[in-house]
């Protein structure tokens, strides 16, 4: 405690003389004419009190609040299910790949031992199966990852 | 404090829309934030601006850096729309200079401490309410009002003359 101003501010922010400054106020009329007026204002600020907020208040943050919640959980929502679908098409090209070597692969075969119109009637079956098999899988991860997200938050309690 | 239930992290489920971690922060910080507020308007608009400082908590959730304390954000958000209520144009004209003799019965030694706070520039009233009322360290008094720790030392002894000065003078 060196100056008068620090010992003054100590006095208003805590209420008492520090031990170093007693010393000081012997020394420093100054400080010991002004120590009643700090105290003075210290004691008007410990008695302002401020009325407790009423239970309202909060009730009426929250409704206000939830619009802006809502929105939050949908865009977070929406963040999951691009995020999946991200995670799905990544292996894409090489099942691509795959049922491209196959369907090519059992065309050569087939045509060995059956007439070419008919291979190509077979594996173009085939293929039209497995492009509506890949098409229903991919159409389903949005709505199997935006089905589990919604338990995910409900879940999501203090 | 159990990690789940930190301010942090119920910010972090806040920025992801949770209604409950939004009431839980409101329950931690009702009483902080509301005197807070009480205090740096006089007790006026203090319900709206409780209200707007936590639509904006919401609003920044997601900018919301857990590396820093909740408190200095929430207190930030606070002094910030005390700073734009203060810059509002009063509903009546008012002399500034008026204010103290209108001033309600005192509730100590004849002194009445909103009117002494009133009559503090902003600076200094946030330094003493922050520092006084919210019993806040110089550091985070100061990361609050973004001066450097100096300034918040010189605004409270400043606070405490003038605060002297109008106590003498019968505020």
């Amino acid at each position: 405690m060196t100056t008068c101003d620090e010992l003054l501010t100590h006095v208003l922010l805590h209420g008492d003389v520090p031990p170093e400054g007693t010393q000081h106020l012997t020394t420093c009329a100054e400080c010991a004419a002004a120590l009643a007026d700090v105290r003075r204002v210290t004691h008007a600020l410990a008695a302002d009190d401020v009325p407790a907020p009423t239970p309202a208040l909060s009730a009426r943050v929250r409704l206000a609040a939830e619009p802006l919640l809502a929105a939050r959980r949908r865009r977070v929502d929406w963040l999951r299910i691009a995020a999946a679908v991200a995670a799905a098409i990544l292996p894409l090209p090489l099942i691509l790949a795959i049922d491209w070597w196959v369907v090519t692969n059992a065309r050569q075969l087939l045509s060995i031992v059956l007439p070419d119109a008919v291979s190509l009637f077979l594996v173009g079956n085939y293929a039209a199966l497995l492009a509506l098999l890949l098409t229903l899988t991919y159409a389903a991860v949005p709505l199997l990852a935006g089905r589990q997200l919604r338990p995910a938050l409900e879940d999501h309690h203090v | 404090m159990d990690d789940d239930r930190s301010d942090e992290a119920l910010m972090r489920r806040l920025a992801e829309g949770d209604a409950q971690a939004l009431e839980h922060l409101c329950r931690r910080w009702e009483q902080p934030l509301h005197r807070f507020l009480y205090r740096h308007t006089g007790g006026r608009d203090v319900d709206d601006l409780y209200q707007e400082t936590w639509l904006r908590v919401v609003r920044a959730a997601g900018r919301f850096d857990p590396a820093r304390r909740f408190s200095t954000w929430l207190f930030q958000i606070a002094l910030n729309l005390c700073r734009d209520w203060h810059r509002r144009p009063p509903p009546e004209p008012v002399d500034p200079s008026t204010v103290t003799l209108t001033s309600p019965a005192p509730s100590d030694a004849g002194i009445d401490a909103r009117r002494l706070l009133a009559a503090l520039p902003e600076g200094q009233r946030s330094a003493v309410i922050l520092r006084y009322y919210h019993d806040l360290g110089e550091d985070e008094v100061a990361a609050i009002l973004d001066v450097p720790r100096g300034t918040v030392k010189s605004r409270l002894h400043q606070a405490m003359k003038r605060l002297v000065s109008l106590a003498k003078g019968g505020a």
